[in-house]
């Protein structure tokens, strides 16, 4: 099983933090990583974000490359600030490959977590629009980095039209 | 500061050559890997690799895209079973960036090494040709990205 946790791509400024959506730039970062995870033939099976927009809309553009069709599930407790424990325990439930959307500082404990045991080993800098591939570590306890992108990476260096 | 982690590419078993050279999938992988990296725009200021053929090999097709092209350096500590010890010298103190060319278990070591402290504290996925990104922060290693080039299509 294969889970591939994702940070939303770069928002808007907006009053009500729930409501923000994607940035132009913010969709162009996600529609180039889905791009990429594609042309990889990377697909899953579940697609799951937080009930926060901005994730919303970054599982819908993923969602929409690499898993067709696919029904998105809202899941509580990975907003910023969410449990990364209840949610790791959750995660070793899964037994398909799954997509996670979510944010920071939740995203990067919860890899730190995962790896190490510890949610504030400070393991990995998640910018926005990154996606982090962990399976369970064939080697010992927990889970091991299989690959990780960012939107920098994958669309080379930063363009007048950004 | 980014510190570029290497395996090298695969390379030809040691009956059909003892100096192990890059196989025709290891040219291969470290061709998309180099193509890879020009793309994302990755520069540094000096490559180095362990002195054995199928580190410098690899390391000097990927210095054409991210050192303009000049001739990697062998780094003497960059063996497989060498202490950690030199290298993290060498990237704390390099001033840039810097890419390293080795071997696993080394590489694997010096990762955990760096993001956790400790040689076994962590696992990442290596494989012939991957390339690990760390960057040095105000509180230490981190990862940036990992590649592998079992993930790539051909350039």
């Amino acid at each position: 099983m294969r889970l591939l946790l994702v940070r939303h791509g770069k928002a808007e400024f907006g009053p009500e933090d729930a409501d923000r959506n994607l940035s132009p730039r913010g969709r162009a970062d996600v529609e180039a990583v889905a791009e990429h995870l594609k042309t990889q033939k990377i697909s899953v099976a579940r697609v799951i974000h937080s009930t926060l927009s901005r994730a919303r809309e970054t599982a819908e553009i993923l969602a929409a490359s690499l898993a067709p069709g696919v029904h998105l599930e809202e899941l509580q407790g990975i907003e910023p600030w969410g449990n990364v424990k209840a949610f790791a325990k959750l995660a070793e439930t899964w037994g398909e490959d799954t997509i996670v959307c979510g944010h920071e500082p939740f995203m990067g404990e919860a890899v730190s977590y995962l790896m190490t045991g510890n949610a504030h080993a400070g393991l990995v800098e998640v910018k926005t629009g990154t996606v982090m591939a962990l399976a369970r570590n064939p080697y010992g306890e927990g889970w091991q980095m299989r690959w990780m992108f960012t939107p920098r990476i994958v669309r080379g260096p930063k363009r007048e039209e950004d | 500061m980014k510190l570029y982690l290497v395996q090298h590419a695969d390379a030809v078993p040691k009956d059909t050559d003892p100096n192990r050279p890059l196989s025709e999938k290891g040219h291969r992988d470290a061709a998309k890997m180099a193509a890879f990296l020009l793309k994302a725009d990755v520069q540094v200021d000096e490559v180095v690799h362990s002195g054995k053929t199928r580190a410098e090999q690899t390391a000097n097709v990927l210095s054409k895209s991210v050192w303009r092209g000049n001739a990697a350096i062998k780094l003497p500590g960059l063996g497989p079973n060498d202490s950690t010890d030199h290298l993290i010298h060498s990237a704390e103190t390099a001033g840039g960036d810097l890419m390293a060319v080795g071997h696993l278990p080394f590489m694997a070591k010096m990762v955990a090494r760096c993001l956790t402290g400790a040689e076994n504290g962590v696992n990442v996925a290596f494989e012939p040709g991957a390339v690990v990104c760390l960057e040095r922060t105000e509180d230490g290693w981190v990862l940036a990205w990992m590649q592998r080039p079992g993930m790539l299509s051909e350039a």
